[in-house]
């Protein structure tokens, strides 16, 4: 094993919303087609292909489906990761490791959902004794979570509003958000709890959609000549082995343990942060990410967000394409593709300057934790 | 009842189907294994303390202690359109193990803390007895 570092070399994302009739197959070619023209980089130099497991349906061998759409004749590795939203990174991390070995040189890594047009039956089947008392959904176990959080540092739901109105000024700012609608702070408390503690600004969209990155060393991307290779600082994994109905610490999740790797792995602090993209499939769920990566002290999310300022232009800008709440509720590879935006300087919400982004990525209801950390000189 | 409820509880696994047919019974119990002592739910066959297949059912005291706990005001599954709003918590049971009950004393008008100790017992609802965590001295 060399320590070489790796890089994104290219990004693909398809457009959001509703790809009515599309397979999750055909929308993971897209967004690695876009990848590949991105980086400059032929297809027959792939040698692994790692995709995110589809949550909407669920389907055997897809990985090697994938390789097989794809083209990519006698992969060294292709295979699928099934850890929700932090499959993303985390599968980022294994291809890392897997170039750093030698066992590969160039990764496709993606993932596509399309529960929008098509079936949504992973989410909805509700099943178990659990369910039978009425526990039935993704959201409740957030707000589940919420509550508590909000009870054990003294908060209102009010005080998640900074991170939904953020995510949404970003989001309109973008062409290619499915959400462009700005939400102030008036209309945020004034919509009804949907699953109280949570209110519908405070939960992700729908969508279909698919998204892919190209990784490889830094020393490949130079000798390819890759246009404009994001290096990547350092990667951070860790979860919970336990379902959020059993878990006695609701408040303490894998995002610590998760971040400190990664930021050690990196050699940074979070002060030297510029930018972040923090996994949002529920407002609360950046507060507590900020938190547990020592932005901040515990209870402090909210209050950061006011202080230091968590929007274009503030100490922190965080989902600067509109993350989960507004750009698409895809699972998490928006996030990565964003902070290659802002450090090619190519966002549309762009931070002056950025040179160093932490991404957040997590799976299930606050139980799979992936963080990578992006910078350039 | 129901046909998406009876749906699901034509799914339940064989051991949730116990603590199933207990809490029909008035009796809200947990798995106890025999070599370490260690207390679990949710219901599994084998122990995931010390991984051994040998324990028995224990009934609960019905003393624990509040979570945390939602409202839904929004049917989350077909099988409970017709229920809403209603409230669930999470609590820890004075014997260790966690788990899912409702929470009627929410929709009655209460509103507890986080933290809270409440007394889980049975009750009826859309025809069949469920658990459910009541504020202690409500």
């Amino acid at each position: 094993m060399t320590d070489q570092q790796c890089c994104i070399a290219g990004v693909g994302i398809t457009a959001s919303g509703s790809h009515e009739g599309r397979s999750t197959v055909s929308l993971n070619v897209e967004a690695c087609r876009q990848a590949l023209a991105d980086a400059g980089v032929e297809k027959d130099l792939v040698d692994a292909v790692y995709v995110k497991f589809p949550t909407s349906r669920l389907e055997m061998m897809y990985g090697v489906s994938m390789a097989e759409a794809l083209g990519v004749d006698g992969p060294t590795i292709a295979g699928s990761w099934d850890q929700g939203g932090a499959s993303n990174v985390s599968m980022i991390d294994q291809a890392s490791q897997a170039i750093r070995s030698g066992e590969i040189e160039v990764a496709l890594v993606c993932g596509a959902d399309n529960p929008r047009t098509g079936t949504r039956q992973a989410y909805e089947k509700a099943g178990g004794i659990d369910a039978v008392h009425g526990w039935a959904g993704v959201a409740p176990g957030y707000a589940m979570i919420a509550r508590r959080y909000l009870h054990d540092y003294g908060l209102s739901a009010d005080d998640l509003a900074p991170f939904a109105v953020a995510a949404r000024k970003h989001g309109a700012a973008n062409p290619a958000a499915q959400l462009r609608k700005p939400l102030t702070e008036e209309a945020y408390r004034e919509e009804d709890f949907i699953v109280e503690p949570l209110r519908r600004s405070d939960i992700c969209l729908v969508s279909d959609g698919g998204a892919a990155v190209v990784v490889m060393s830094t020393a490949r991307a130079a000798e390819l000549s890759v246009g404009n290779p994001v290096p990547i600082l350092g990667i951070g994994v860790a979860q919970e082995a336990r379902d959020v109905a059993r878990r006695t610490n609701l408040t303490k999740t894998a995002a610590g343990r998760s971040g400190a790797q990664a930021f050690a792995a990196a050699g940074v602090t979070p002060e030297q942060i510029d930018v972040a993209q923090l996994y949002d499939c529920f407002s609360v769920v950046p507060s507590m990410t900020l938190e547990q990566y020592g932005f901040c002290g515990e209870g402090q999310g909210p209050a950061f967000a006011r202080s230091e300022g968590i929007e274009q232009g503030g100490r922190l800008p965080i989902n600067t394409s509109g993350g989960l709440l507004s750009e698409t509720g895809m699972p998490g590879m928006q996030m990565v593709i964003e902070g290659v935006r802002q450090l090619r300087g190519e966002s549309t919400s762009q931070q002056p300057g950025a040179s160093t982004c932490v991404v957040s990525n997590q799976g299930g209801i606050m139980t799979t934790h992936a963080t990578m950390i992006l910078g350039v000189r | 009842m129901n046909p998406a409820l009876t749906e699901i509880i034509d799914g339940l696994e064989p051991l949730e189907r116990v603590r199933w047919d207990a809490l029909a019974e008035g009796s809200v119990q947990f798995q106890r294994g025999k070599a370490c002592a260690n207390a679990w739910l949710p219901a599994r066959e084998d122990c995931p303390a010390c991984l051994a297949s040998e324990w028995e059912w224990e009934k609960a005291s019905g003393k624990a202690t509040l979570n945390s706990w939602v409202v839904y005001n929004r049917a989350f599954s077909a099988a409970f359109k017709d229920q809403v709003p209603y409230a669930i918590a999470l609590v820890q049971l004075e014997e260790g193990p966690s788990m899912i009950t409702r929470m009627q004393a929410v929709v009655e008008g209460a509103t507890p803390a986080c933290g809270d100790p409440v007394v889980v017992s049975t009750v009826e609802v859309d025809g069949m007895r469920i658990a459910d965590a009541r504020p202690v001295g409500d």
